[in-house]
């Protein structure tokens, strides 16, 4: 009976409807391509201490002949990871700028992607639940991730937000997914036959 | 029909023959984590020609672990128990790590009963409390009498029905002991235990059905390949196989009427008659006696030879609709219907993915298109009314062409790619200018034109205020349908390619999977998207 009280059916004009086309995109946190940058190059200083040690060990070890037969290989190989190195350093500050989120009153809508482009939307009366977490090094930025689970599996991490930032869209959040709960309620959670 | 009525608040176990439930598990359990370890222990014995069979002790070995298995299986059986309460089922197990399931009723979606041979010679049978996800721990219970099954099903149905009544407030209140279980259950369990469901029969299958479903079982390629690797790993009895055929060759020869050619034909012949025997015996097994009902809210199929099997599934639960059919089935001019219910919820507070529950599909595995089209407006009820599931509808929409164009670069530039390197690797910088691997390129652009046409043509969506299908396919089809309420969320995809040409890709996720509908133009993929985000947030009813 509630549910017939509040049915309307009202036409609706799809030019009318809220386009998620044109929103006011925010950015992520200004500190977070450095962090990106950072966290690159903790990982490149890595693999060049493996590469060394490798580069060291195969020079002195039983493995003498190959350097002598392919003089060039050592080189090439460094050229070629100081060329990755060098990418994957530079491409938080190509990638980044393409990334973003949105807040409407119903939804949360995240964009990503500089070839391929994508712009996700979950609504809140579809989310279970939602996290932040941060690790050490983002911490040290200010960084915080948010995290939000629509029942669909998969999470949808925004990542590189504000500390604070992080910590109001949590509380909004979730405040948003009691109140649709809640609405849900009040009009019947009956099961549609 | 004292037994009607279980007892309350008592701890007890199931039938001692759940053992032999139990035993299966932990044979499952054991071959799951410790199959690759032994494989790989099998390997190194081998490599180094460790000879365990002149050790002597490989008997005792067997024997222990054979022994430990049966203790563990008793193990569990005797830590297995469970207790009925009035509004609940409380359930604890295991011995070393203990896990404890308090399930109140109205919190079960749906009971799935299953029969083994064995579960109906003893009038046993295998209940699973289906939990829409909430659930951490497995809600089983192995080898149970019929009437304690049909009670818990009845209780779970007028558990949802109570839920109904008081319009979402949760579980009806009353007293314990209170004896108005009685009548309905009696009238129920008069019906007679091994035939419960009652309501309309949507659909059944005969036995001519089953030869239908076992020659479209994919199966049977699957089984030809492994046969056929069987033919390689049996090498060493190829003597012995030999001899068996020349046998068979003399024979024939001595008959004298047949030619070489045709005894190897005759046997080609004679393998695919054993292929199909199989498949058609497995679909027996499955499905025989295959019946669908409408039960109130929910559907409830039944069917198997030996192990019968039952899945209950509320309507409210079922999230998507998948209609498939393949080059067989369509030669018959029929299909095979899923119905998907929410599966894979994360459980609130965890992440951890093996605290996921899947729901069990429904599956109808042979119907023509009128039964499929009154399956939808079944399930879907009013909503949706001018969806259809049927592939060869002319209301599906084309996507566009540039489709093809994205496959055809998708399926060519790897493969040419790596012909190019190895072509250079192999033969040197000569070969790649060269006739053949020319004449390579060109056929394989060929083929990938000819498959990225086909699948285009296959490609088409449909959708009306409150629902939209997808069909896909390349020699068969598939048609996936969802309401737009059901919705968890959207994602608008746009490649290089798309953005040079004003198209986008709609990817839904649904609690069921993702429904996607590629190649159409950016404008109705932002409409589309919006639509549907504006029927989800403003959608009352839930979604499960």
């Amino acid at each position: 009976m509630t549910r017939l009280g509040m049915f309307a059916n009202a036409e609706v004009p799809t030019e009318a409807l809220p386009s998620a086309e044109h929103v006011d995109w925010q950015p992520l946190h200004p500190h977070f391509t450095p962090r990106l940058q950072v966290g690159v190059l903790l990982r490149v200083l890595v693999f060049a201490g493996i590469g060394a040690g490798l580069h060291y060990g195969l020079a002195t070890g039983g493995l003498a002949v190959l350097f002598r037969a392919a003089p060039l290989l050592p080189t090439v190989a460094w050229a070629v990871f100081g060329v990755i190195s060098l990418w994957a350093l530079l491409w938080p500050m190509i990638a980044v700028p393409y990334r973003g989120y949105a807040v409407r009153d119903r939804d949360i809508l995240y964009r990503s992607g500089v070839l391929w482009r994508s712009v996700r939307a979950v609504p809140f009366n579809r989310v279970q639940h939602t996290k932040t977490d941060s690790t050490p090094l983002d911490r040290r930025f200010g960084l915080a991730n948010l995290s939000v689970f629509p029942a669909g599996g998969g999470a949808h991490k925004i990542r590189g937000l504000g500390g604070e930032t992080a910590e109001q869209l949590w509380v909004y959040v979730s405040a948003r997914i009691e109140a649709e709960a809640a609405g849900a309620m009040e009009s019947g959670v009956g099961e549609p036959a | 029909m004292s037994a009607s009525r279980p007892d309350y608040g008592v701890w007890r176990r199931t039938s001692p023959f759940a053992v032999v439930f139990f035993l299966g598990a932990t044979i499952k359990a054991v071959a799951g984590s410790y199959l690759q370890l032994a494989a790989s222990f099998g390997a190194i014995a081998y490599l180094t020609r460790f000879d365990f069979l002149s050790r002597g002790s490989w008997p005792w070995a067997i024997l222990l672990v054979v022994l430990a298995i049966v203790a563990a299986a008793l193990l569990r059986y005797w830590f297995f128990r469970f207790k009925l309460e009035e509004d609940r089922i409380l359930i604890r197990q295991g011995f070393v790590k203990r896990t404890a399931l308090d399930l109140p009723f109205d919190r079960v979606q749906g009971i799935n009963v299953e029969r083994s041979l064995v579960d109906r010679i003893l009038g046993l049978v295998t209940v699973r409390l289906d939990t829409a996800g909430t659930a951490t721990a497995e809600g089983r219970l192995p080898a149970v009498n019929t009437e304690l099954a049909d009670w818990l099903r009845t209780r779970v149905d007028r558990g949802r029905r109570g839920k109904r009544a008081s319009g979402g407030e949760g579980r009806r209140e009353r007293p314990l002991g209170e004896e108005d279980a009685g009548t309905e259950d009696l009238a129920r369990l008069q019906e007679g235990a091994s035939t419960p469901a009652t309501g309309e029969v949507l659909v059944r299958l005969t036995n001519r059905d089953m030869l239908r479903i076992g020659l479209a079982d994919r199966k049977a390629l699957v089984l030809a390949g492994a046969l056929a690797a069987l033919a390689q790993a049996a090498e060493p009895f190829e003597e012995a196989i030999l001899g068996v055929l020349d046998g068979l060759q003399t024979a024939v020869a001595d008959l004298g009427t047949l030619s070489q050619a045709t005894a190897v034909i005759l046997v080609a012949l004679a393998g695919l008659l054993l292929l199909f025997l199989a498949v058609i015996i497995g679909a027996f097994l499955r499905h025989h006696d295959f019946t669908l009902w409408r039960q109130g809210t929910a559907f409830r199929s039944q069917g198997g030879l030996l192990t019968q099997k039952e899945v209950v599934v509320e309507a409210a639960k079922i999230q998507q609709l998948k209609l498939s059919q393949n080059l067989v089935l369509r030669w018959f001019g029929r299909y095979r219907l899923e119905a998907l219910p929410a599966g894979a919820m994360p459980v609130p507070g965890g992440e951890n993915p093996g605290n996921l529950e899947i729901a069990e599909n429904l599956t109808v595995p042979l119907l023509d298109g009128s039964a499929a089209e009154q399956m939808r407006r079944q399930m879907f009820g009013t909503e949706a009314p001018r969806l259809t599931l049927l592939p060869a509808s002319p209301d599906f929409m084309r996507v566009s062409p540039y489709y093809v164009r994205a496959l055809v670069l998708r399926s060519v530039a790897v493969p040419v790619l790596g012909g190019a390197v190895f072509t250079l690797a192999q033969w040197g910088p000569a070969a790649i200018a060269s006739a053949p691997f020319a004449a390579w390129c060109f056929l394989w652009l060929a083929l990938s034109g000819l498959i990225g046409l086909q699948s285009w043509r296959r490609c088409g969506y449909l959708h009306d205020e409150e629902g939209l299908a997808s069909r896909r396919g390349l020699l068969g089809s598939r048609v996936d349908a969802f309401l737009f309420r059901k919705v968890q969320d959207v994602t608008v995809k746009r490649s290089p390619l798309q953005r040079r040409t004003g198209l986008a890709t709609l990817e839904v996720q649904l609690s069921s999977g993702v429904v996607t509908v590629p190649y159409i133009a950016r404008d109705t993929a932002a409409k589309l998207r919006d639509y549907i985000l504006y029927r989800v947030e403003s959608s009352p009813s839930p979604w499960h």
